[in-house]
């Protein structure tokens, strides 16, 4: 088990293409760490660069306190867990799992030992003496990670393992993976797309965008505190509302307004957004589509932050309803109860929680409160 | 490995000296009819190629022992080297008879597959791994020039590729690739078929093809693209190389796996991690820039072409 430290690494690959720019990250023994971001920002290449499998171009990379740069990637002590994990077809269950063991010329009653555990762990002790085209895509899923598990390594790089999987097993596989986090206690390094992947699993996040760390932080402070439009639009589903808006002050108290619409904003935000000079100026008004709501109890709360807007699109999810609205140029989402009666084509009656009101910074994208 | 049980098999049974060969790890090669391990055994270390193997015999055979390892170790030198120097010399374009192919790599009359792998990593230690996945079976695996081969017949192509990959680069932590191409019959198969791989690693690396696992029979329109001649490529670069240049990396990406992905708008919006309304947007936003619309197949042709002679030209390498 060990911890990792990233300082200032960067990738560049010839002909001057950046893909990981000044990444430092420290991540503590037995932590669950996942890179996320859309395709092309860097996480898998970072993973690769911990593996050894990408030289690092610059910086420095330390596993168990001890600095890793130079050291031959079979001696690091990781296991690795990729997106298309391939069986040995020829091999029983059993055998794939021992490979790496027999490999490292692990006495057999050892060997036996930790696939037998390994197994047991996954709850495929069932499949041991099946080959793989008798497997399904879950089982088989397993069992590669079984063969990461046996080696018991420092840690555990997982590159995207679940992205071949459908909706249904990707669910029940991230419960697997995070009790064995639980009960295996190393540190475990995670790459997904996959926002609610990252968001269940980590317990910390690295949101990439372009080769850039764009925030380092709980699940929690992701949602409710992101740095950037960026990190807030990734985290959440559905996504986080912006809606072009202005600042404004009226009578000593600061608005948010757009289109017709002037909500007010707290009295803590108020002073923040004056002290930072946003009074007058054009903004990104974002709000979370659970943070808009229909009921007439919570409209009834939030009586000065009632807008009206028409219904577009609805979709009953069962417990909850998505509706598509429509103010003006403005278009949002509001994740409400399922019970609520809005149709397509209503003109309804909607208000937004002004306590989660996030304000972006027009240029920059960063957070201003 | 049949061919060396078989030997192993008619050894004891001419001989009547009863024995057990084991290997370094404890897993039994072979086993004399009625053999039984008792306290009144010796025991005698043999060279299996590499590997380190271990003769178990009676106590009653000792004055056989010297003779009985001499035997076993050149019949496997006989057996597998000679087949390596065989493909060795089909490889390198000698004569070699069709009689003595066949005699020594048995399984090629029913159909065999030859995988050429690069590593980026050391070479030995990547043939040893690649050995010790196949070590029960009759699978040729030997460095020919600075590459490793892998002859065998493999019911599961694609599958023993990735096998072969992932457990280079989960083991080893190198970078590794595979390629692949037709069946073979007889030396000439073999011949063709490493040459296909040969040429399935070059267009690779021509194209900057981003899978690491490559079929040679999947790999058609580098095959187009690397035979245009100089002045047709010129002029699909002088129609779209200022579209392509002007394209950011997400949407050379977006072209990429769409085409990857047959043309299939869910597969691609799935691989590309976007909502299948992004994608659509952005292949209509292709279709605007070139005038190209790549969800039709016809026009998607004339587009995959110009793409990757584009890309030729632009070729990104790590």
């Amino acid at each position: 088990m060990a911890g990792l430290s990233l300082k200032h690494i960067y990738k560049v690959y010839t002909g001057n293409v950046t893909a990981v720019k000044d990444f430092n990250l420290e991540i503590e023994d037995k932590e669950f760490v996942v890179f996320v971001g859309p395709s092309g920002c860097g996480k898998s290449t970072t993973l690769r660069m911990i593996a050894g499998l990408e030289d690092i171009t610059k910086g420095e990379l330390y596993i168990g306190g001890e600095l890793k740069n130079d050291v031959s990637p079979k001696d690091r002590d990781i296991a690795m867990v990729f997106q298309n994990y391939a069986l040995y077809p020829h091999m029983t269950v059993y055998d794939n799992m021992a490979f790496g063991l027999k490999l490292r010329k692990t006495p057999k009653k050892e060997i036996d030992e930790k696939v037998r555990d390994a197994a047991k762990l996954l709850d495929i002790e069932h499949l041991l003496d099946r080959k793989p085209k008798a497997l399904s895509g879950g089982q088989r899923q397993r069992v590669a990670m079984g063969r990461a598990i046996v080696r018991e390594p420092k840690v555990f790089l997982m590159d995207e393992p679940l992205s071949n999987l459908d909706a249904k097993l990707r669910v029940q596989m991230r419960t697997v993976i995070a009790k064995l986090h639980k009960r295996l206690e190393t540190t475990f390094v995670y790459v997904t797309h996959d926002q609610t992947e990252a968001m269940t699993l980590g317990t910390k996040i690295v949101v990439m965008k372009d080769g850039l760390v764009q925030q380092v932080d709980s699940p929690q402070q992701l949602y409710n505190h992101p740095i950037n439009l960026f990190v807030a639009g990734f985290i959440g589903s559905p996504q986080m509302n912006f809606i072009d808006s202005k600042i404004e002050e009226q009578e000593g108290k600061v608005y948010v307004t757009f289109e017709d619409e002037k909500m007010p904003l707290s009295d803590e935000t108020s002073k923040i957004i004056k002290e930072k000079g946003y009074v007058g100026k054009d903004v990104v008004m974002g709000i979370r589509p659970e943070h808009l709501d229909d009921d007439p109890e919570f409209i009834a709360k939030h009586t000065d932050a009632i807008i009206s807007a028409n219904v577009e699109v609805t979709e009953l999810m069962g417990s909850e309803t998505f509706l598509y609205l429509k103010k003006g140029k403005a278009a949002f989402t509001a994740k409400v109860a399922g019970t609520s009666s809005a149709q397509p084509d209503d003109v309804i009656k909607i208000a937004l929680n002004p306590d989660r009101i996030h304000i972006f910074d027009k240029e920059t994208e960063l957070t201003i409160v | 490995m049949k061919d060396i049980m078989n030997f192993l098999q008619d050894l004891s049974k001419n001989t009547g000296i009863k024995f057990r060969l084991i290997t370094e790890d404890g897993a039994i090669i072979f086993s004399s009819e009625s053999f039984i391990e008792n306290s009144d055994m010796i025991y005698i270390s043999v060279n299996m190629g590499s590997e380190k193997a271990r003769i178990h015999l009676e106590k009653k055979f000792k004055e056989c022992a010297s003779i009985l390892k001499y035997t076993i170790e050149d019949k496997y030198r006989d057996i597998y080297l000679k087949k390596e120097r065989i493909i060795s010399d089909i490889l390198d374009g000698k004569d070699v008879s069709d009689e003595m192919v066949h005699k020594s790599i048995a399984f090629l009359d029913s159909g065999c597959n030859l995988f050429l792998v690069k590593t980026k990593g050391n070479i030995h230690e990547a043939i040893d791994v690649i050995k010790e996945i196949y070590r029960k079976y009759d699978v040729i695996t030997m460095i020919y020039h600075d590459d490793i081969i892998v002859i065998g017949s493999f019911d599961e192509i694609k599958e023993h590729a990735k096998a072969i990959k992932e457990t280079i680069n989960s083991n080893l932590f190198c970078k590794c690739y595979v390629s692949y191409g037709n069946v073979a019959h007889n030396k000439y198969g073999i011949e063709r078929a490493f040459h296909e791989s040969q040429q399935s690693m070059m267009l690779s690396e021509k194209f900057s093809v981003r899978e690491e696992v490559l079929d040679y029979n999947k790999l058609l329109f580098e095959k187009i693209v690397y035979s245009l001649d100089t002045k047709l490529k010129q002029e699909f670069l002088n129609k779209f190389e200022a579209k392509f240049n002007d394209f950011d990396s997400e949407m050379i990406s977006t072209i990429d796996e769409f085409i990857n992905c047959g043309l299939n708008t869910s597969d691609a919006a799935r691989k590309l991690y976007v909502h299948r309304n992004t994608l659509i947007y952005r292949l209509d936003k292709i279709k605007k820039e070139t005038g190209f619309d790549i969800r039709n197949f016809r026009e998607a042709t004339v587009f995959t072409i110009s793409f990757l002679v584009w890309r030729e030209k632009n070729k990104q390498t790590n």
